[in-house]
């Protein structure tokens, strides 16, 4: 039996294909992850905690999913990573969004540009309050304010979508 | 005499620890909770608790007449503010005594005069204790003004300030105003009180901090020196005791400084006087009129409880050591556990813990206000718990507190669980070499590595499949899947 599975790690895409050598005590894999091959162990693991061996090392590691994007701990470090079905790769990770969305749930402080106005890429566009701290939300591309999708004082969720932006050329 | 119930006026791992205290001196603990906290690990962790209104801190937390009405009700005989919050409120200390409650804490007088950086100042200047130099803004004047008068870089500070909230480092004119605009409103917010001032901004210094503890009776004594140097957004997230690298000579100057401005004010509580130090130069900063966060280092240090000392000086006990008396043995580093992404400007990120393993081993201590399956409220600070370990020597305090981060494990929201781990690892800051600048000079564009990306894609993989219930929750599932086939395996019990 083969697994394929592509995930997305800080914007690098990874591919991994498992294929199962023996069952016994644990389970034994050949692993390629990026092209190179490994031996990979498994023993005992529920859905969230795999003792796993792979190449020479042996480790416990913590797992959790929500939103399509799998939490992995090992040893002291959380590696997030984000499903990819099949041949969707995410290519819209790598440059700026013309979109802003909030990076954390909070409070619209103040909003500090305008419907119409034309921005470049790093300048302030909205102060949002999260845990008592003021956090400016920058412009990640040169344009002009399209549509501000929130006011002044409005609680918004992660995610939520507050301004967006359009070529400054298009009037 | 001893309290019988005491209110704790706090929330998250700071009201645990004193839970904890109340505990041990068999005295009862009532703690107080927000919507947001109804199931927060402070309320199980008290004898009592009591409602005292909506998440927003300034409707409950922070809402003087909610929490004396539940000291009230409750009867309790005294009140713990721990730290943050209303513990350097004057105000509060004063309604909590005049509703027949002690406060945990130093006088009103106190607080108010050390609350009031500027006042402060004032006052460690005439106690013959070293300063930056600095300016308010006052009326009539621009901001232009004042940066001409002290020089760039300038730090922009709340007067009612601490923690780093309404600060901002200021490194020409023409950011000054948006800064000044910027940290009023933040300390606003945060303090009620949006006066600021300027104070030259020494950049490669270390931030050094005296702990004090005064009684009632005019007894007044210094328990050593804490470095917390390593700071994000002028918040610290590793402390340590003692100071790596000090001389004699200025440890003398600091403790001396400390204790005359303790004395200044007839201080009775446990209280710090923060310095910044480099090489012989000593500036003062402000003293904290309050438990810090830091304590731990110091109580792993010197062998003494200081939430207990806290207690027992408020009920009027005159303090049962002497300067003397007082000895530090080897070392103590903390980290403090914090809900955001160091990889992002260290942008909260609150969310449920969905997984929390804790490690376990002699020499190190877990204070912590989560707990598995608990929801992080976005309405306070993302600081999750701290975990602190003691050593021999401070070689020995690292490799233990790495060893345990390496086992902390917290899913859910991004920590700062690894960054630390990266920051300990520093060989500079093996030798000692730090400065408020580390972070800037050391970690900037900080990201995670990929050291072990193949065990976390394996594991990830060949994850037992979750499916989700009518009620939204993720449970195992004893579906069709590699799991299910694979020989040697416990088989799923629902």
């Amino acid at each position: 039996m083969k697994i394929r599975r592509k995930y997305l790690y800080l914007g690098t895409e990874s591919e991994i294909v498992l294929d199962q050598k023996k069952a016994g005590d644990g389970v034994t894999y050949v692993g390629t992850i990026d092209g190179s091959e490994y031996e990979i162990q498994i023993e005992n693991s529920d859905a969230h905690t795999a003792r796993i061996g792979v190449g020479a090392r042996t480790v416990t590691a913590y797992l959790s999913r929500r939103d399509g994007v799998t939490q992995v701990f090992v040893r002291g470090r959380v590696y997030r990573l984000e499903g990819i079905e099949g041949t969707r790769a995410s290519a819209t990770k790598s440059v700026g969004s013309p979109e802003i969305r909030s990076p954390m749930p909070g409070k619209i402080l103040q909003i500090l540009v305008s419907d119409g106005q034309v921005v470049e890429a790093g300048d302030d566009l909205v102060i949002l309050e999260a845990m008592k701290m003021e956090n400016r939300l920058r412009a990640e591309v040169s344009g002009r304010v399209a549509s501000i999708e929130v006011g002044e004082g409005d609680r918004v969720d992660d995610g939520q979508l507050l301004i967006r932006l359009a070529p400054a050329s298009q009037h | 005499m001893m309290f019988r119930k005491i209110l704790i006026a706090n929330r998250g791992e700071i009201a645990v620890r004193i839970a904890r205290a109340c505990r041990e001196m068999d005295i009862e603990s009532v703690a107080v909770y927000s919507d947001a906290d109804r199931d927060a690990p402070h309320v199980r962790a008290a004898d009592h608790a009591v409602h005292i209104g909506p998440s927003a801190a300034t409707e409950s937390y922070l809402r003087i007449p909610a929490i004396i009405e539940a000291a009230r009700s409750a009867e309790c005989d005294a009140l713990h503010p721990g730290y943050g919050f209303l513990a350097e409120n004057a105000g509060f200390a004063r309604a909590v005594s005049d509703a027949g409650v002690v406060f945990i804490g130093p006088s009103p007088a106190a607080i108010e005069t050390m609350g009031d950086k500027v006042r402060a100042r004032q006052i460690a200047e005439s106690a013959g204790v070293p300063l930056a130099p600095s300016c308010e803004l006052r009326e009539g004047e621009t901001p232009q003004d004042l940066g001409n008068r002290i020089g760039f870089p300038v730090l922009v500070k709340a007067a009612a300030g601490g923690g780093g909230k309404g600060m901002r480092i200021v490194r020409s004119q023409s950011e000054l105003e948006t800064a000044i605009e910027s940290a009023r409103r933040e300390a606003g917010s945060a303090f009620g009180d949006d006066r600021v001032y300027l104070e030259r901004f020494v950049e490669r210094a270390r931030h050094i901090e005296v702990q004090v503890l005064g009684d009632h009776h005019g007894g007044i004594l210094h328990i050593g020196e804490r470095e917390c140097s390593i700071q994000r957004r002028h918040q610290k997230i590793i402390e340590e005791s003692p100071a790596p690298a000090i001389a004699g000579e200025t440890r003398q100057t600091l403790t001396t400084a400390a204790l005359a401005l303790a004395r200044s004010v007839d201080y009775a509580n446990a209280g710090t006087v923060e310095f910044l130090v480099d090489g012989s130069d000593v500036f003062f900063l402000e003293m904290n009129t309050r438990l810090q966060v830091e304590h731990p280092v110091t109580e792993w240090v010197y062998s003494i409880d200081l939430v207990q000392a806290q207690i027992r000086i408020a009920a009027g006990e005159r303090l049962w050591l002497r300067q003397d008396e007082i000895s530090e043995r080897g070392h103590a580093i903390e980290c403090r556990i914090y809900a955001e992404d160091p990889a992002r400007d260290f942008s909260p990120s609150p969310a449920r813990i969905d997984l929390l393993r804790t490690p376990e081993a002699p020499w190190l201590r877990f204070d912590s206000g989560i707990r598995e399956g608990f929801t992080i409220p976005l309405e306070y600070d993302p600081m999750l718990a701290k975990l602190s370990a003691w050593g021999e020597t401070r070689e020995q305090a690292r490799s233990r507190i790495i060893a345990a981060l390496e086992e902390l494990a917290i899913l859910g929201p991004i920590t700062n669980g690894s960054f630390l781990i990266d920051v300990l690892r520093q060989p500079k800051f093996q030798n000692g070499e730090t400065t408020t600048a580390f972070l800037a000079e050391h970690l900037a564009n900080w990201t995670q590595g990929t050291a072990d990306l193949p065990i976390a894609l394996a594991a990830a993989a060949l994850q037992r499949p979750a499916v989700r219930t009518r009620d939204g929750r993720a449970t195992e599932a004893a579906q069709d899947g590699p799991w299910q086939r694979l020989g040697g395996w416990r088989p799923f019990q629902s």
